[in-house]
This record gives structure tokens, sequence and C-alpha cells, in this order.
């Protein structure tokens, strides 16, 4: 489509630096001659300032242009307006009365009175004309720390906040503000959207709404941020940095969850794929409850499971459309020994959830137990096992619940455990284990809770 | 001719054309995907499990928080009043008219019908706050008020029956009339059983008041699925299962021969006439034979140390009372029995109130609170879910006379509580509130519809998914209500 006045308009940024260099020259010009430092400083400079005038007449013309198609809005587009015609205006006059000046002293003194005000002015116009293509906070952004507080600049906030995360303001919200705010902001709002709220991001744009809550394949935002840099309609658009897949990942999942304001973060479906991506924004996830890890891993074979059932063991899908599995001995627990561990290597990517409870394993099978990375939960109460038999876990790095009730492990036997930080639940009823051995793994794992047995109730 | 065609509706022709493409569909059918017919159903990757016992769904549609449910169903209506909910306005306002503004119509049983007045009755027992969470609990329970940091207390519960048998079949069927499976009929036919030589549904019965409100083996009940996934009901005492045990002259190499017989007879019956019933009675015949060496274990309590059956209370000793009951229902749930249930009757206080609650508290508190501290330092909560409640609430009116140290109460469906405890559910938390009264939920109503919905989702079932179809429609447990109430959910 064609618009004559934007596509003048659109100079503005292009004519702009002459006035601001020519202003400036021209107000240097002026103090050398004041000076009489070089020669011919005096009329070079009213050379400068007559083209300087000039040209920042044009530039006010092809901002008003620009301004004239509707994309800048708010207080920051109005003060840069009037400052800048300010500026227009004042180094006219300048230039004007430079002509003038041989009609006296008074003349001269005025004119040079203009040239600096007009200068001045051009340090507020240009900063709030970088404000409006750049977005607030452009300059300071990166700037050292006590630099920032003295320039007055908001405080960075807390990757990780205490107390209930909001899912919006937490994890969306930052990759929002950091790559389309200077466009799709308060200071200019490009193709009339919004994106600094969640209201402005449902409401849409000049071309239509731009979030389907609940669907965010069918959301325009999410289509442009996925298209590849070369793309016309990749956002944000070539030069300016795109979002971070993992970004991109969370803006997607937060539309699917339903792009509300006020969703927790504990109330939220978080999925496997976003997992590691928000542990790393807020730290680990307190899932509190028998989880997966969120490693992608193909279904077990049906040979694998068959080698496994055919020791006694049982094995059942956990469900939940993942391909991990649940190892158990249910049926026969006295039948197990360490020879039924070692088929367990053919699904070990899948086993997630082992229960021996009850069964003649002893600490020597308890190595190839070191095989199965995705194990959460294991079960080893009532068994032969004791303190070098734990020994092996240390390798689980996943592990989130074990059970060793009823064993002969110790202290010491608990002293590896130290390194699985993510560990919740721990019981060790029944075994030789001393309130110091507890106190010494809960300050490795603060968040576990190592059950000791509850004192028998009484009336 | 008119009239000749009208006689025939059919004629000879279209009839044969018909049924010989319908024939013709049914071959082609069983050629391409034979299960169609045969009514198989996905297998576990159990060791040695028939397909007559396999779960109906193959694999969970979620990631299950629970594996097991104990339930402690507490048959009569325990007064939420004396219990859980703290109402001090009606002590305040005790021998004061219910309000009308209040009560809004609702309707009354046939038992308080010709009342005609309402006195408001004030508790008589004293409340305090209890645990980190300061909730109040009752001084009648001060075994569950220790371990009130376990549980959750739904405080928002109704329903809408007001009688017993509709209220008690509602929460176990989910539908007022009876002839529907229950909860644990729908577990174990969706999810099988992860042991094999028990039931995946038992049942407990205690009482500890004569004369109260009776239970029917309905609620345990099959309903329209294949009849082994009834409860099974252990009784107290020697003989847990009657007839169990071979009679005096058999032994149990010759029962495995009989039974090898009588399933060859029972499979050639099946494929000439394909009853599913038969099956079920195969399944059942082998899963007596493998209970015939499980039942005994579990119940023999003789490997118990004395400091845990102690901490179930003095009644624990004794087979067939609720304390007793509680710890089989640990060993039960040791050995990954899906779905144990309890039941005990007597709560049903229409007089006599202050008396006969205190019977029933010294009976249920002491034990319900150490099997939920039991199977917690067996690491068993983490996976076990735990319910305690009733089928409806009591009224916060008088039935009957109220005097000074005596009142009763009435039957009430609009709110009522129940705690849980374990897999998946928050601790320490009080779930939904009702009004000062003690009439109305005001806050996070939980129907009984929600409830059941919740309890599969812990399971890792989604109730609108577990579906059985009989009678020419899909039927499912929470019929077509029921939302899960994930403010519950940890």
């Amino acid at each position: 489509m064609s618009d004559p006045a934007l596509f003048l308009g659109r100079f503005h940024p292009l004519i702009v630096h002459f006035p601001i260099a020519l202003l400036i020259l021209a107000l240097l010009l002026e103090w050398l001659a004041a000076r009489r430092r070089i020669a011919g400083a005096a009329t070079l400079a009213g050379l400068v300032l007559w083209l300087g005038a000039m040209s920042a007449v044009l530039s006010a013309i092809a901002g008003l242009l620009l301004g004239s198609s509707g994309t800048y809005a708010g207080d920051i587009y109005d003060r840069h307006m009037i400052v800048g015609l300010a500026v227009a205006t004042t180094s006219t006059i300048s230039a004007l009365m430079w002509s003038l000046r041989e009609r006296g002293p008074r003349w001269v003194q005025v004119q040079r009175t203009l040239l600096v005000l007009a200068v001045c002015l051009l340090v507020p116009a240009g900063h709030l004309g970088a404000t409006l293509t750049h977005g607030e906070g452009f300059l300071v952004e990166y700037a050292p720390a006590s630099l920032r507080s003295l320039l007055g600049a908001a405080e960075r906030p807390a990757v990780r906040p205490a107390g209930p995360i909001a899912v919006y303001d937490t994890l969306v919200a930052p990759a929002l503000h950091a790559r389309c705010e200077t466009c799709h902001g308060p200071a200019k709002v490009e193709g009339g959207l919004r994106l600094d709220t969640v209201a402005a991001l449902l409401k849409g744009g000049d071309d239509g709404p731009v979030v389907s809550p609940g669907r965010a394949d069918a959301s325009d935002v999410v289509r442009r941020v996925l298209l590849p840099q070369t793309h016309d309609d990749a956002m944000p658009p070539k030069g300016h940095r795109p979002l971070a897949p993992s970004e991109a990942l969370l803006l997607r999942w937060w539309i699917d969850q339903g792009a509300r304001a006020d969703l927790m973060l504990a109330d939220a479906d978080v999925t496997p794929e976003v997992t590691p991506i928000i542990e790393a924004m807020v730290g680990p996830l307190d899932r509190g409850g028998p989880s997966l890890p969120s490693d992608r891993v193909a279904a077990a074979s049906k040979d694998a499971i068959a080698a496994v059932t055919a020791t006694g063991l049982s094995v059942e899908p956990i469900g939940g459309e993942t391909p991990f599995l649940h190892v158990h001995a249910t049926n026969g627990p006295s039948r197990i020994g360490d020879a039924a561990l070692g088929p367990l290597s053919r699904i070990a990517p899948q086993v997630a959830w082992l229960d021996l409870g009850g069964t003649k394993v002893t600490d020597h099978g308890l190595a190839s137990l070191a095989g199965l990375p995705h194990l959460t939960r294991l079960h080893l109460q009532r068994t032969a096992i004791g303190d070098a038999g734990l020994a092996h876990l240390a390798k689980l790095t996943h592990l989130e619940y074990l059970n060793v009730y009823g064993t002969k492990v110790t202290d010491e036997g608990l002293k590896p455990l130290a390194g699985i930080k993510t560990l919740r639940s721990i019981y060790v009823w029944q075994t030789g284990v001393t309130a110091d051995g507890i106190a010494s793994l809960k300050a490795s794992l603060p968040r576990a809770t190592i059950e000791r047995g509850v004192e028998p109730l009484s009336k | 001719m008119a009239l000749d065609d009208l006689k025939y509706n059919c004629t000879r022709r279209h009839f044969l054309s018909s049924m010989s493409l319908g024939i013709g569909s049914a071959a082609l059918a069983s050629l391409l995907e034979p299960s169609l017919l045969a009514g198989a159903k996905a297998p576990a990757y159990g060791a040695g499990q028939d397909a007559a016992s396999g779960a109906a769904l193959g694999a969970r549609h979620l990631v299950p928080r629970a594996k097991r449910v104990i339930y402690l169903f507490q048959s009569g209506g325990p007064s939420q009043l004396e219990l859980f909910d703290y109402k001090p306005l009606l002590r305040t306002m005790n021998g004061q008219e219910l309000p009308d503004s209040v009560r809004k119509g609702q309707r009354l049983t046939g038992m308080t019908a010709f009342q005609k007045s309402f006195p408001l009755a004030g508790s008589q027992f004293d409340f305090s706050r209890h645990g980190k969470s300061g909730t109040f609990v009752s001084d009648l329970m001060p075994h569950t008020a220790r371990i009130v940091d376990e549980l959750c207390i739904v405080r928002s519960m109704h329903t809408e029956a007001i009688n017993h048998d509709p209220a008690v079949t509602f929460f176990q069927t989910g539908a007022q009339q009876a002839g529907r499976p229950s909860i644990g009929a729908w577990l174990s036919y969706g999810l099988g059983s992860e042991n094999q030589n028990l039931p995946a549904f038992i049942v407990l019965l205690s009482r500890a008041r004569g004369g109260d409100q009776p239970l029917y083996s309905g609620l345990w009940g099959s309903g329209f699925l294949p009849s082994q996934h009834q409860g099974v009901p252990f009784r107290g005492g020697r003989d847990p299962v009657l007839y169990l045990n071979d009679p005096d002259g058999l032994d149990r190499d010759s029962r495995r021969r009989m039974l090898d017989t009588l399933r060859a007879l029972e499979q050639e019956q099946h494929a000439r006439v394909m009853d599913p019933e038969i099956d079920a009675r195969v399944a059942q015949y082998e899963m007596a034979y493998r209970m015939q060496t499980a039942v005994p274990e579990a119940m023999d309590l003789s490997d118990e140390p004395d400091a845990v059956v102690d901490s179930y209370g003095p009644e624990a000793r004794t087979p067939g009372t609720f304390a007793a009951n509680c710890l089989l229902a640990r060993r039960l749930a040791e050995r990954n029995v899906r779905f144990i249930q309890l039941y005990h009757q007597g709560w049903d206080q229409h007089g006599d109130l202050p008396a006969d609650i205190q019977i029933m508290t010294k009976s249920t508190d002491q034990p319900s609170a150490a099997l939920v501290m039991d199977l917690k330092q067996r690491g068993l909560l983490d996976d076990t879910l735990v319910i305690w409640g009733g089928e409806f609430g009591r009224t916060n009116s008088s039935q009957g006379k109220l005097l000074r140290t005596n009142y009763g109460r009435d039957h009430h469906p609009r709110c009522f509580s129940i705690w849980m405890a374990g897999a998946g559910v928050k601790k320490g938390l009080v779930y939904g509130e009702t009004d000062e009264f003690g009439y109305n939920v005001v806050r996070d109503p939980v129907h009984v519809h929600d409830f059941q919905a919740t309890l599969m989702h812990l399971l890792g079932v989604d109730h609108e998914r577990l579906v059985f179809r009989h009678q020419g429609r899909r039927y499912r447990l929470t019929d077509v209500h029921g939302q899960v109430v994930k403010g519950l959910l940890a």
C-alpha cells in the first residue's frame, strides 16, 4: 500500500541527525568566533546555523508526517513533538537573527542565547526520540549498578521471587518486555498492538487478535516469534534479537494454559518440556509427589519387558502417556533375588518406580540399580541391604523417594545420599539410623523429609 | 396385490439379500479384528495374569498419585458440628429458632416433618486449635487432632440424598438408586489388581453400637460390571472368608486338579455360549485358590510388634472391631490391595447424641489416627489415599426436645465434613467453608460426584473416560457429573 505521508515521514530518523550535529557545531563555531580563535569562524558559524535550522525544520515536518500515522502515542510522543518543534523554532529564529546581527550587539546576544537554548532543547528532544525508538531504560539497562541507581532507573527484579509465583509476571513478561515492548509498548504502538499487559495481549491490534487462549498454535504472536528471521512476518523484525527458544516455548505454554494473568505456578500444569526451563528460572519445582523425569525416552520393547517379568517381577506402565514403567515384586517377593535385577538393564531408561520391598535382594544386587538413570522412587524396605548397598545409589540423580525401613542401614549408609539433591522423602524407621545421622543428612538436603517413625500413640 | 405387499412387509428377496450382507460384514470383521467379537481387554504386563482379571484400561490416563485407597466409611452420618466444624454461634443462640433465611426451605425427613420448632443446639463439646495450621478440631477426637497437619479436612461436602440407604448408595455408586457398580468395583475393573493373590476390593465391617442403620451388600457390589470385581468382605475371626479353606480330606493338589478340570469344562461352555460371567466364575475360583494361602498370611498378626498393635488402641486385638480392621487395612495396603473399604456403623444420632457420639469417637479416633501414622512411617502414605467420612451431616437444630444435657440431630445433606490424607492431597488444609449456622456451604462446595472424580483423578483415572457400555449407553462412576477439585490436590 502506498502512503506518501508515511513514506516521507519515515525519513525523520535519517534527517534528524543533521540538526543535531549542525546545531552543536554552530554553537561551537559561535564560541570560537567570540574567542576569535579561528579565522573565518564567524562566517562559518552563520552558514552552519542556517543549515542546522533548515534541517531542523525539515526534520520537524518529517516528524509530524511520521506522527500522523498514529503509531506513536502517549506523553513521551507528545513531549518529543513539543520539544522538537521548539528546537526547530528557536534555531530558525536564531538563524534569522544572525542575518540581522548588524543591527546591534543586543541582537547578537539574543541570537546567541537562542542558539544555546536550541542546543539545550536538543538534548531532551533527542533523548525522548530515542526512547520512542528503543524503549525506556535503553541507556541504563546495562549500566553498572551504582550508576543505575544514581540515574534512578528501576531495580532489576530478582530472578527467584519468594512466595507464590505468578506465571505471567515471572516467566512470560520479562521476555516480552525485553524483546517486544520497544515497538509494542506504551511509547510506541506498532500495528495498534501493545504487548506489555495481558489485557493488551488479549485485545490484539489492527490486524485482529494475536492470542487465542488455550490454543497457542492458532495464536499469531506465537506463529510470528517462531518464524525464521529471514521471513517477512518474523517478530521481532530482522535486525532485532529474536526470542530465545526457551522464551518462545514459555509463551506458547502459557497461552495453552489459557493466557491468564492470574495463573499461579502452583496451579499450572507444568509439562515436561517446560519443566527444565522453569526450573532454570525459579529453581527446583516442588512437585511434592510421584513425578517423572522430563527427558524424552522411547518406549520399552515387549521382549525386554518379557525378560523382566520372567524373573517374577511385575511391570506396569505408569500411565499419563509416558513411556515410564513401574516395576514391583508384589507377587512373590521371596522369589526375587539379586539375579532378577539383571534383566532390568534392558529397560533401564524406562524404569522410574521400582518396588523391591520384602524381596531377597542384597547390597550386591544394588550395584545394578546404579544403571537406572531415570529412577525417581525406590523401595528397599524389609530387605537384607545395608550401608554398602546405598553407596551404589549415589549415581541416581533423579531419585526423589527412598524407603529403607526395616533394614540394617545406619548413619554411614546415609552419607552417599547427601549428593542427590532431588531427594524429597526418605524413610528410615526400624533401622540403625540415629538422630545425628538424620540431622547431618538434612543439612545437605534441606528440602527432604526424613521419616524416623512415630512414637506409638498412646491414650 | 397392494394388500399382499402390506402383509409381507419384507419380501423374501429383501430378507435374504440383507441377511447375507450382514453376515458377510460380520465375517469380514472377524477376519480383520478378531478381538472385536471376543471382547478381549488390554492386558497389563503382569506375570501370569489371566485375561479375565486384567485391567480394562491398558495404561492409566494420568500419572497416578495414589496406588491404593483406604476408605474409612462412617455409616449413619457423623455430626460434623460435634467433630470438625466449629460453630460457636450455635452455643450463643442455643435454644433459639433456626431462621428461615438460613433454612431456605430445605426438605425435612419423615422423622422431623411433624416438629413444630427447630431450636438451635450448640455442641456440648469444646473445640480447640491444633497443629501448625491451627485447625479447630473437637476435643472428642484428640488423636485425630494431633495429626491434623497430615489431613485435608473438607468442610464443604454436600449431597442431595436425605436418607441413609440412598445416601450411602450415592457415595458408593454415584446414583441414589441401587444397581450400579461401587467405586472399588470400578477401580478393580479399570485398573485390575496389583496383587494377584488377593482381591482388588476388600471390605471390612464393624460397628460400635447395635441397632443402627444397616448396610447392604449392594454397596460393594459390581452392578453391571463382571462380577469378579465385587468387593470381598473379610470377616473378623478365624474364618475371614467363608468356605475359603478346603474341607477336611481335600488337599491343595487335589484342589488344583479339580480346578484345572473345572476350567477346561468352563472353557468349553464359554466357547459355545460366550457368557462373560463364565469367565468371571473361573477367575473367582482361581482367585479363591490363591487366596487360600494369601489371606491367612495377611490376617495373621503374630509378626506385628506389640507397640504397633497397641498404637491402634485397646480394641485392636479384638477381631471385628474398627481398630482391628484398621490394622488389617494397613496390612492389606502393604500387600498392595487397591481398594480397602471399612464400614463402621453407629453414627446415626437422632437422639442421645452427647452420650452416643462419645462411644463412636472412642472407637474410631485412635485407630484412624494410628492408621495414618503407621502408613506414614512405612513410607506408604505417599501413595495411599486415606478417606474418613460418612454419607451426610447432621442438622444444627435439635431433633426432639432440646434439653440442657441432651439433644439429637437429624440428617443434613447440605453440608458435612470429611477428611482425606496421603497421596496427592494437600496437607494441613481446611478446604471449603460453611456459614456460621453450620447449615449451608458458602465457599468451595464439593459434591459427592466431585469427590468421586477427585478420587479417580488421584489414582490416575480420568473419571469421564472410565466407562462401561450397558443397556445401550455408557455408564461411569460419576454418571454425567463431577469435576476434579483441583484446590485439594498437592
